[in-house]
């Protein structure tokens, strides 16, 4: 018996031993390998961080500064879609704040002057066949940070929530039971 | 004549006749419509596959980076994802209908009509529907062409300009639409020249009709037709649904007039002629007769009517004299009686009855003839106050264009916005002169068969990118505003370079502004001032934008009056009756179809694969032919049949349409386009008898291009030069090879349920007749049944409002404008010409043609087939991962993320409503790909990709869908009712793309638990009934029947014979109802 069991466990460390060799070696070869296998797991882009062409800081502005969402997010309580600032809005504040040596306003400035837009890279990206409008929710008195987390304490702006199906009905079941919101459940309230 | 005893109906004549053809089986029957896809591609892929789909899974889950690009400067008022709506003018045809434009992020998504706006009133038809595919067309043409190679617009005028000072005689030939800015800009433009002249030409014209009321009248004008002041309408084979200026006008009125809810007594419509047209199936009667005797007719019936009002006119009296209806019924093979009864009615309705013909300078003739004696002038139609300047084309000006091309007179000829290389038959000698032309210049949207011939071609701007101003009622004035800025670069609009090129020849444009913005204003500025408008322009300007155009408070009064009869004022009119020689033996027929129209989005998937209301067939022609005729030549739909004319030679296959004249072959016009269809170029698998038709073309094997159709104008012959639709003299004989169509009539059959235990037949589609109607409102509906066993019960749903749908089978004239309304709303595939023959086509919304009666003389009755959202829908029951479920406002919810494609639901579905994704159907069709992104994320092929509606889920491959009663429109009227504090979504407020887009005004949409809603009060009408009610499943889609005015010709020719001593005639009739008796 003891010899099986040993001889066991060392099949099953050999085993282990391989797999976490394989993945290490996964993880080295493959790029972006952590993002594409947290997807297989439930909490799929939580955590997700990717570096934007220009370094604006929430913690800064929306924390320190104060500004209220609203100001660069102006249209997202009008549209359905998520509402990025044009440059045009950074200057309002920008153009009576001296660059001086800061390169990164340096940056924002020029691209402003030539008219280049900012390629921002998408945080928060729903599937395709799910329908969000950020209206409903911002007139049903949700506030930002309960989708998109302590925003005004982040410097890079990283995916908060796990923003999966459970997560979203789970909030819609709670509020409909304590009676704030009649937030619905059925299945086209999102598909179709 | 009619057997409307016979409650049963049926959807081909296959079916009458017990046929097993493709064309009349079922997706469930046809063993070759459930084959796999031609290369057996699927199971291959799965086979290997199988064994690396973990491997390939682990590294292909990754997420799609998406970027996000916002504006440096965001336009003023703009939000991204929020819709905004555009008030504009419809170009796609010369109706000008007013327009809605849905925009998102600065895209148009969908049009839909302007239910302020007099003209279209809030209908728009098919082809506006699809005309934003045109706008994104990957295969518009993007820069110009100096010969055949592409090039700049700098380079383009360099071209021209140095053509133009030196031509002398300069022709504009281009499209029928009522543009008053564009006509000043060319007549500035034409006015640089020695000889420069507009021709005005369209396909479908009104030459014949403007002709005949100039000689009649003395005003060259096409009268406003009111058919809502009509009581009888006799339709001389004019197919005024489909054909007529202002025909979705005509459509809202008809309908309006068949309101049973509003009306004493619905109008009733009477067509003569030998095709089963458009509007002939939405006949109340039908007089089969030669569609090359249709105007005799019409000749014949006003010989009758003015012999029975004792009005004798000198100026046609001599024509009139030659006919009577003894003798054309003798001719024409049907009862005197049928007639006289007809002439009768009319009579006795006179100042309410009005009389319409197809475009032929006889048919007018007759129908100006009989509009005079019956009084429709001036009360029905109305040509004083505010007549209609839609179409006003004219053939003479094409005429004597053609004579100076081929003479070689012709220094630059311009081609607008029409295709007449294509449209006009070889016969007219266009084609030829036009080699003679020195400079030809195409201004088009597509490198269509006229851009194959011209020198230079000049890409336009699409109309939804444009300026204009339109005209098409007097006083009526619309504005056309862009929703979008032109696409591509090298692309101008026509106003814009007329007005360019005028300054560049150094002579004065007729405004300062040099560009279509400013001429619209120009003109809108004149308008304020000869309208007396007060108030700054800006704000006149403004509130026209808003209002979609302006008339003034004067012309609207106007419009409503009544406008007096216009005198006769011609003299020897005796010419216009130059009778034809008489066809004896087959004649072929050559028609307009619904939707196809003449071939202007020929390039439009959504149009081809439109089914035609009356055979359902899509992608493609056929020789349409009565059973009778199919029988004498041994064919059967789909044989390929050989048409000899005294001018050439068509092979196509047979389409077997019940109710058409035992001696007439319909032909589509409008089909065997050579310029490329994107969707064909994707899809090797062509309907073969194409290119047969090719290579037994006159010049042998000189074309193989793939085309779809045949191209019916190519034969020569066609007696008055540039017309068309002339009937031609043919022998048909069989060939021995089989063709190929495609057709939708049966695909999606559902099947008539019997009554357990009593084995009654249970109809689908409803129609009874008025006088049955009369006496007893809930005639023809299924009688209450004791409850049945069933396994649901009564289901409550929690929401307090539940959505329900009424359709009016008496209004529906199966138009289809709802079908592409859908489709656009929607995002649905198109699937070509293969899959929609294996019984695959994706159509949310079909609108199902039911055949009641006898082979001979059918009655039709068009029923739009939807999701009915049953309560107990039997698709949720079997689903096994929940893909289908209810919601709590009684929709009959798709997931589409959840569906794993067992396509259970859709064989458990009784009304065969549901569509399977068996590809991803807009990338095998070579269409976009939306699944694929470049590295940057973005979606290649991208002009298609933005006709999407962002609103809804693009399916793909192996995934369930069908109509969801436009759920995204529901849920958006249910969020915006919450933000303004209410609980429920008001009356009213959705609207479903079909509904919108419906010109009859046919279906109703709302809340069912509401009583007071107007879906409710026609659920409540004795005369609704659902289909297959008695399953118990509770569908949520109430009809209401067809009622057909039909004339008691057994009353009427009793009276008539009483009245007429003339022994002769009562033998004729006699005689012929004997011959009846045979018939059936």
């Amino acid at each position: 018996m003891p010899l099986e069991s040993k001889s066991i466990s060392t099949f099953a460390g050999a085993l282990a031993l391989l797999a976490v060799v394989t993945l290490a070696a996964f993880f080295a070869i493959v790029p972006d390998a952590w993002r594409r296998t947290s997807n297989l797991f439930y909490y799929a882009n939580q955590g997700y961080q990717p570096a934007q062409p220009l370094d604006y800081n929430h913690k800064l502005h929306a924390g320190q500064r104060k500004i209220p969402c609203l100001y660069c997010h102006a249209g997202i309580d009008r549209g359905s879609k998520g509402v990025l600032p044009s440059l045009e809005v950074c200057m309002n504040c920008h153009a009576a704040i001296p660059t001086r040596d800061r390169p990164k306003l340096k940056q924002l400035v020029s691209w402003y002057n030539q008219g280049t837009p900012v390629e921002w890279t998408k945080v928060h990206d729903l599937p395709d066949f799910v329908r969000f409008n950020h209206r409903q929710h911002l007139a049903a008195g949700v506030v930002c940070q309960t989708c998109h987390g302590p925003i005004q304490e982040m410097n890079v702006v990283q995916q908060w929530a796990p923003l999966t199906m459970g997560w979203c009905v789970n909030c819609h079941r709670d509020s409909t039971a304590t009676g704030h919101h009649n937030a619905p459940t059925t299945c086209q309230t999102c598909h179709y | 004549m009619f057997d409307t005893n016979e409650a049963h109906e049926w959807k081909s004549a296959e079916e009458r006749l017990g046929d097993k053809t493709p064309a009349n089986l079922n997706e469930f029957q046809n063993p070759e419509l459930l084959a796999e896809p031609t290369d057996g591609a699927r199971r291959e892929f799965l086979k290997i596959m199988g064994a690396g789909v973990a491997v390939a899974g682990f590294a292909g889950c990754a997420r799609p980076v998406e970027k996000i690009v916002p504006e440096v400067n965001r336009p003023d008022q703009f939000t991204p994802g929020a819709k905004v709506w555009y008030s504009s003018t419809c170009q796609g045809c010369a109706d000008a209908c007013g327009v809605l434009v849905k925009t998102i992020d600065g895209r148009p998504i969908k049009l839909e009509g302007r239910k302020p706006s007099l003209v279209g009133r809030g209908a728009l038809c098919a082809s506006a529907q699809a005309s934003t595919y045109d706008l994104y067309d990957p295969e518009r043409l993007q820069a110009p062409l100096v010969a055949a190679q592409a090039t700049s617009l700098k380079a383009f005028d360099e071209a021209l300009l140095a053509v133009l000072p030196k031509a002398k005689s300069v022709r504009y030939l281009r499209g029928a639409y009522p543009s008053e800015v564009k006509r000043k800009a060319l007549s500035a433009f034409l006015a640089s020249f020695a000889d420069g002249k507009d021709v005005v030409w369209n396909p479908i014209s009104s030459d014949a009709a403007l002709k005949v009321q100039e000689r009649l009248h003395g005003t060259r004008l096409l009268p406003r037709v009111r058919l809502d002041r009509a009581d009888r309408i006799l339709d001389l084979g004019s197919d005024f649904l489909n054909l007529s200026w202002g025909r979705l006008d005509l459509a809202k009125d008809l309908s309006r007039r068949r309101d049973l809810d509003t009306n004493q007594e619905p109008l009733r419509l009477t067509t003569i002629g030998g095709l089963v047209t458009h509007t002939g199936t939405n006949a109340d009667d039908r007089i089969v007769i030669r569609q090359s005797l249709i105007a005799d007719a019409g000749f014949a019936l006003a010989a009758e009517v003015s012999r029975i009002l004792g009005v004798s006119d000198a100026r046609f009296g001599s024509i009139l004299s030659k006919y009577s209806v003894e003798s054309f019924a003798l001719l024409a093979g049907i009862p005197a009686a049928t007639l006289k009864a007809l002439a009768v009615d009319l009579v006795a309705h006179k100042g309410k009855a009005v009389v319409l013909a197809a475009d032929t300078v006889r048919g007018q003739f007759a129908a100006g003839i009989l509009n005079i004696l019956l009084g429709a002038e001036g009360a029905v139609l109305d040509a004083t106050l505010s007549p209609s300047l839609q179409f006003e084309t004219g053939s003479q000006e094409l005429s004597a264009l053609i004579s100076d091309m081929e003479s070689g007179r012709v220094d630059v000829l311009f081609i607008d916005g029409i295709n007449p290389v294509y449209s006009l038959p070889e016969s007219s000698g266009f084609q030829k002169a036009l080699a003679k032309v020195r400079t030809v210049v195409s201004v088009t949207l597509h490198r269509d068969e006229t851009a194959e011939k011209a020198h230079l071609v000049l890409p336009t701007t699409h109309w939804l990118e444009d300026w204009n101003v339109a005209e098409p009622q007097k006083g009526v004035y619309l504005l056309a505003q862009p929703t979008i800025s032109p696409l591509y670069k090298e692309v101008r609009s026509a106003t814009d370079s007329l007005l360019g090129w005028t300054k560049a020849l150094g002579k004065t444009t007729p405004w300062q502004a040099m560009d279509a913005h400013g001429a619209v204003r120009s003109f809108w500025a004149d308008l304020q001032k000869s309208s007396n408008v007060a108030g700054t322009f800006e704000a006149f300007w403004e509130d026209s934008l808003r209002n979609g155009g302006f008339t003034s408070a004067s012309v609207r009064a106007l419009r409503e009056g009544s406008s007096s009869a216009r005198p006769v004022v011609g003299q020897n009119l005796t010419d216009l009756d130059q009778a034809p020689k008489p066809i004896t033996s087959l004649e072929i027929a050559p028609y307009w179809a619904a939707g196809m129209r003449d071939s202007s989005q020929g390039n439009n998937p959504h149009i081809q694969e439109l089914p035609d209301p009356v055979t359902k067939m899509v992608w493609g022609n056929a020789a349409l032919m009565g059973p009778k005729r199919a029988a004498e030549l041994g064919v059967k739909t789909e044989d390929i049949v050989k048409l000899e004319t005294p001018s050439g030679t068509l092979e196509l296959p047979v389409f077997v349409v019940p109710g058409m004249h035992k001696d007439v072959v319909g032909i589509a016009l409008g089909y065997g386009r050579t310029a490329s269809l994107r969707m064909l170029r994707g899809n090797p698998e062509l309907p073969i008898w194409t290119e047969i038709a090719y290579a037994t073309d006159g010049k042998g094997m000189a074309s193989k291009i793939p085309t779809v159709g045949v191209r019916v104008s190519r034969l020569s012959g066609f007696g008055t030069g540039v017309s068309v639709i002339d009937p031609l003299s043919a022998i048909a004989t069989k060939e021995a090879r089989d063709g190929r169509l495609s057709t939708t009539q049966a695909a999606h059959d559902i099947a008539h349920q019997e009554k357990p235990g009593d084995g009654e037949w249970r109809q689908i589609a409803i129609q009874v007749n008025w006088d049955e109607y009369s006496k007893d409102k809930k005639i023809g509906t299924p009688e209450e049944h004791a409850k049945l066993f069933t396994f649901w019960g009564d289901p409550k749903f929690a929401s307090e409002q539940q959505w329900g749908m009424a359709i009016d089978l008496n209004k529906c004239n199966g138009c289809s404008a709802c079908v592409v309304g859908c489709h656009v709303e929607n995002n649905v595939p198109m699937v070509g010409f293969e899959e929609v023959r294996r019984g695959r086509d994706m159509h949310w919304l079909r609108i199902d043609r039911y055949f009641h009666g006898g082979l001979e003389e059918p009655q039709v009755t068009h029923q739009p087939m939807l999701c009915q959202q049953c309560d107990n829908a039997p698709c949720e029951t079997v689903c096994p991962v929940l893909a289908t479920t209810h919601s709590d406002d009684g929709l009959n919810q798709m997931t589409y993320n959840r569906c794993i494609g067992t396509r259970y639901c859709a064989n458990n579905c009784p009304y065969k409503v549901r569509r399977f994704n068996w590809t991803n159907n807009w990338k095998s069709q070579g269409l976009v790909d939306l699944y694929e992104k470049t590295d940057d994320g973005r979606t290649p092929n991208a002009p298609l990709a933005m006709a999407f509606n962002p609103e809804v889920t693009v399916r793909s491959r192996g995934v369930m869908e069908k109509c969801t009663f436009c759920v995204q429109r529901v849920q958006n009227a249910r969020y915006e009712s919450k933000e303004l504090g209410l609980n429920k979504v008001p009356d009213g407020d959705i609207q479903t793309a079909c509904q919108q887009s419906c010109p009859a005004e046919a279906i109703v949409f709302g809340d069912i638990k509401d009583p007071h809603s107007k879906v409710s009060r026609l659920i409540q009408a004795e005369r609704g009934y659902k289909v297959l009610e008695w399953l118990q499943i509770k569908p949520n889609v109430t009809f209401l029947p067809r009622v057909r005015h039909t004339a008691d010709r057994k009353a009427v020719s009793a009276a008539v014979a009483l009245k007429n001593s003339s022994k002769e005639a009562t033998e004729n009739s006699k005689a012929h109802t004997a011959k009846e008796a045979e018939h059936e």
